[in-house]
């Protein structure tokens, strides 16, 4: 029995070292579910300011457009100005060839008219090319952005999960180290309860040890407890002390004359 | 116990007196083996001096039973012992 105690305190020893070691494992664990919820909190507030920033864009991008569209009407008024004067320069043209010598003069101003209406007229074009190539690539810029925002939305709930998640998590660990501190508790209580064990199986050992020397006081027939010396048993009766030995003389024969007695 | 009556008797005197000297040794036997008994030897043996001799076998039986009873506790106390060790 002691040494089943011996034994059950060893493995108390044991399993409070393991449930320490679990312990700091656990708190570790912890910490760094802490660290993830922290992080996923951080990603998700990222993820929602990305979201608005891209919805800003998009929005900038559909005033970009419009304001596109306004000056391509603009440039249609430009280039329809530039006709008009093209068509008024060939008319001062043709009027001042009519005013024959006098109009010389004006033919140069109405072909120079013409030559700056042509130009006007090119630059519009070019402009309007530009502006649809500009219209074109801010449609598609848009539409990509659009496309994007659910995306990103997405991703902020799913790091919202892992944030509910780790929450859990968190839980999970608190639990867990709640429960190695019962553990240990127990294990404790063990350890104590087996050094008692020990101490109450020595004690009945050395009682039964003495037991067994004091009965060895009797010599029986079965010959068990020949082991142990007749020297070393007690006495309890003092030998010494002898019986008394009164002599008692019955003075049978102080009168043998039969005198006083009646005879059968 | 008064010692053996050495004294010359006659006649029913002296069957009386045989039979004292008897009991006298009877007695200081059951007290040899008695003191024997109080000093643990459980081995004596009491011999019944006749069918009718109900002293000597009820001393006999009870030394038999505290044979069995002292055998039994140091067993028990063996048993004990190994079991606690």
């Amino acid at each position: 029995m002691s040494n089943t105690a011996l034994q059950i305190a060893q493995g108390a020893s044991e399993q409070a070292s393991s449930a320490e070691e679990v312990s700091s494992s656990v708190e570790e664990m912890q910490s760094t579910i802490q660290q993830n919820s922290e992080n996923a909190i951080q990603t998700e507030r990222t993820a929602n300011t990305a979201a608005k920033g891209i919805i800003d864009v998009s929005d900038a991008a559909q005033q970009s457009l419009n304001a596109i569209r306004l000056i391509a009407d603009k440039i249609k008024i430009i280039n329809a100005i530039a006709e008009k004067t093209d068509i008024l320069a060939i008319n001062a043209a043709i009027e001042a060839a009519r005013a024959g010598e006098h109009g010389k003069g004006f033919a140069v101003v109405a072909s120079e008219v013409r030559k700056l209406a042509e130009t006007s007229q090119n630059a519009a074009i070019e402009i309007n090319e530009l502006s649809t190539t500009s219209l074109k690539q801010t449609e598609g810029g848009g539409r990509l952005m659009v496309n994007i925002i659910p995306d990103i939305q997405k991703t902020a709930s799913l790091v919202q999960e892992i944030a509910v998640t780790s929450g859990e998590q968190r839980v999970g660990a608190l639990q867990i180290t709640q429960a190695i501190e019962q553990l240990s508790q127990v294990t404790q209580q063990n350890s104590a309860a087996a050094e008692e064990m020990s101490a109450t199986s020595e004690e009945l050992a050395s009682q039964a040890e003495s037991l067994h020397k004091a009965i060895a006081f009797f010599k029986t027939t079965n010959n068990k407890n020949t082991n142990v010396p007749q020297a070393q048993r007690k006495t309890f009766i003092n030998n010494d002390v002898k019986p008394k030995k009164e002599t008692v003389k019955i003075k049978i024969d102080a009168d043998d004359s039969g005198k006083d007695y009646e005879m059968y | 116990m008064p010692s053996i009556i050495t004294d010359h008797c006659n006649g029913d005197f002296n069957a009386i007196k045989s039979n004292l000297n008897n009991l006298i040794t009877a007695i200081n036997t059951i007290i040899e083996k008695a003191r024997l008994v109080a000093n643990g030897d459980l081995t004596v043996t009491l011999t019944k001096r006749s069918e009718n001799d109900d002293l000597m076998e009820a001393l006999n039986d009870m030394v038999a039973q505290l044979n069995t009873i002292v055998l039994q506790i140091m067993e028990t106390a063996q048993n004990v012992s190994t079991g606690s060790g």
